[in-house]
């Protein structure tokens, strides 16, 4: 796909989200830059127990032993269940939190405090209630922008998610969607070499979170930088990234099946020891992929039973382990 | 008691009649017209000696009275005049403490105490030390006035900068914003509408730090106008400085509030 067609389509897919216009863009994303390579090192993190609890309440373990090369210009899912330490592991990253033990490099430094090489889009969109959609973007801008060159790449950036009919409109004024794609303009507008997206639909309705995803999709062709997504949505990863990881609690108690092979219910989220990768999948095929392929069904079933999710594959009289190999086969 | 659910009136479609401006403006009026009407009628049918409650009537000649003496204006002008100026010098100092104390820790940890313990002090308790300290001058009313103003911003500025939502600073640090940057941009706005609440709660304070001030050692003003009517029985002039502190006090206010307006429109 040349650089011309796939701003248009980016165009395009933001005015089909609503509001933007249906120009194409002249130019896509300028100045990002070269997306970079992230690496953890025998990460681990531990939080001291927090003031105000018992004394006996030891220091909590959310995170051991995480070693993971991101290269650049890739798209990698964090999976894991609610409390896994997956938020922590993306905060690391991007210098918001600092490890207990182990490193993080970026294109082979180590991270700093609120890196610059890194950009957040949070959970929650976060924006200043005072300021109009287009100021909010604006606080991406790295520093030392020029006011002509900053005020063009924010127009740019709010076409790009189709939202320059809402430009002088205030946060409080705009529905979630739009609010949380301000959010991600805002952090395309640092320029990132490693874009940090944790849950970034995950309070979005189910439609709207279709549709953000295909954005995502074609805001990374546009400007491919490196992607750690943190999600709680398998059907989400398998969409959007080039590679899974699944965090939860070692020892590793999922066959190549699927199948937890003590077969018990014991919470992954549970942490005692910390969570670090029990799997690790390389999501087969291109994007944008095929919503309803069974090759997806089948990853996705194996992904969620080591979430803990039973995919009830006997209801239809299917086992629910499958002898489906890992990718790349 | 037991549980009592209202009568479901029914659904307004129109605008409430109390959200009306000029309703609001004749409805604030209307106990003020009725109490006047009252205490005219109590003084016109001799239900309490005039010696002990003037008439309406009685306030007003006294008003003329001082003000043809060329009094009244200047008991006013100072009066106000030291109250902007106390008021000015106390909030921005408060503003100043409670900025610093609001926004670290250490300075919370070395400072929060003893202001604490200042605060604790009646207001009364100053005049004499200051009296002494600044004599009967321009300076010891300020200070009264200022100390009076200073301590509900400061309380209110370091509450809000302590609960200014985190997730909103990490995202601002997270864009590479810090400390005054930081401030200006993320921190200094989302106090602002606090910061107004607690400069009307100065502005009242210190109003009543300026009386304090007067009553005690003063050869002008309204307090001192108090001060010496009590002593003189001239319970018309009492009445007098009373209305004009109450019109002053509401007067002034109502400035900052339509300021307040103005700011929450613009940052909340």
């Amino acid at each position: 796909m040349s650089a011309s067609t796939t701003t248009s389509t980016v165009a395009r897919r933001a005015a089909a989200l609503g509001g933007g216009s249906a120009r194409s863009l002249a130019a896509g994303p300028s100045g990002a830059k070269a997306a970079l390579a992230v690496e953890f090192a025998g990460l681990g993190r531990t939080f001291a127990p927090s003031a105000g609890t018992v004394a006996s309440v030891a220091a909590r373990p959310v995170l051991r032993d995480v070693s993971l090369t991101v290269r650049a210009g890739e798209v990698l899912a964090i999976l894991g269940t609610s409390g896994c330490g997956k938020s922590t592991l993306l905060r690391i990253a991007g210098g918001l939190d600092s490890p207990s033990t182990g490193s993080v490099q970026i294109d082979g430094s180590p991270t700093t405090a609120f890196d610059t090489r890194c950009a957040v889009g949070f959970q929650e969109p976060r924006l200043l209630p005072w300021r109009t959609v287009a100021a909010n973007v604006s606080l991406g801008l790295p520093r030392g922008t020029a006011r002509e060159a900053g005020r063009a790449r924010v127009a740019e950036l709010l076409e790009l998610v189709g939202l320059t009919a809402f430009a002088g409109h205030r946060p409080a004024a705009i529905s979630g969607g739009m609010a949380q794609r301000t959010s991600l303009a805002r952090a395309l507008a640092r320029n990132p070499g490693v874009l940090l997206l944790d849950e970034p639909f995950g309070a979005l309705d189910a439609l709207t979170r279709l549709k953000m995803q295909d954005l995502l999709l074609d805001v990374h062709a546009a400007a491919p930088t490196t992607v750690l997504l943190v999600t709680h949505d398998v059907d989400e990863a398998l969409q959007l990234a080039d590679r899974i990881i699944l965090l939860g609690q070692e020892p590793a108690t999922t066959d190549a099946g699927g199948t937890r092979a003590d077969g018990n219910a014991r919470a992954p989220g549970a942490t005692t020891f910390g969570a670090t990768i029990v799997q690790e999948l390389t999501v087969p095929g291109n994007r944008p992929r095929d919503r309803g392929s069974a090759e997806l069904a089948e990853l996705r079933g194996r992904l969620l039973a080591g979430l803990g999710i039973d995919r009830h594959g006997d209801a239809r009289g299917v086992a629910s382990s499958t002898n489906i190999p890992h990718f790349p086969y | 008691m037991t549980e009592t659910i209202a009568p479901n009136t029914a659904p307004a479609v129109r605008r409430p009649l109390t959200s009306r401006r000029s309703v609001r403006v004749v409805g604030g009026l209307l106990l003020p017209v009725l109490i006047l009407i009252a205490w005219q009628l109590t003084t016109a049918l001799g239900l309490v000696s005039i010696s002990q409650l003037p008439s309406p009537a009685m306030v007003w000649i006294a008003a003329v009275d001082l003000f043809d003496r060329g009094e009244l204006t200047l008991y006013v002008a100072i009066s106000t005049q030291r109250v902007l100026i106390g008021f000015a010098i106390g909030a921005a100092l408060g503003l100043a403490a409670g900025s610093l104390v609001g926004l670290s820790r250490a300075a919370d940890v070395l400072l929060a105490p003893t202001l604490g313990a200042i605060r604790a002090v009646p207001s009364l308790a100053w005049v004499p030390l200051l009296i002494i300290w600044l004599k009967y001058g321009e300076e010891s009313k300020i200070t009264l006035v200022a100390i009076g103003a200073f301590f509900p911003v400061y309380t209110t500025v370091a509450q809000a900068l302590r609960h200014v939502d985190r997730q909103l600073v990490e995202a601002g640090r997270a864009f590479g914003l810090r400390g005054v940057r930081l401030f200006t941009a993320v921190q200094l706005p989302a106090v602002i509408p606090s910061v107004i609440s607690g400069l009307r709660l100065a502005l009242a304070q210190a109003w009543l730090f300026l009386v304090a001030a007067e009553l005690l050692g003063a050869s002008m003003g309204l307090g001192f106008l108090l001060a010496i009517s009590g002593t003189n029985g001239r319970i018309d002039r009492i009445l007098l400085a009373i209305i004009l502190l109450a019109l002053l006090g509401k007067l002034t206010d109502a400035i900052l509030g339509v300021f307040e307006k103005w700011a929450i429109r613009k940052w909340a």
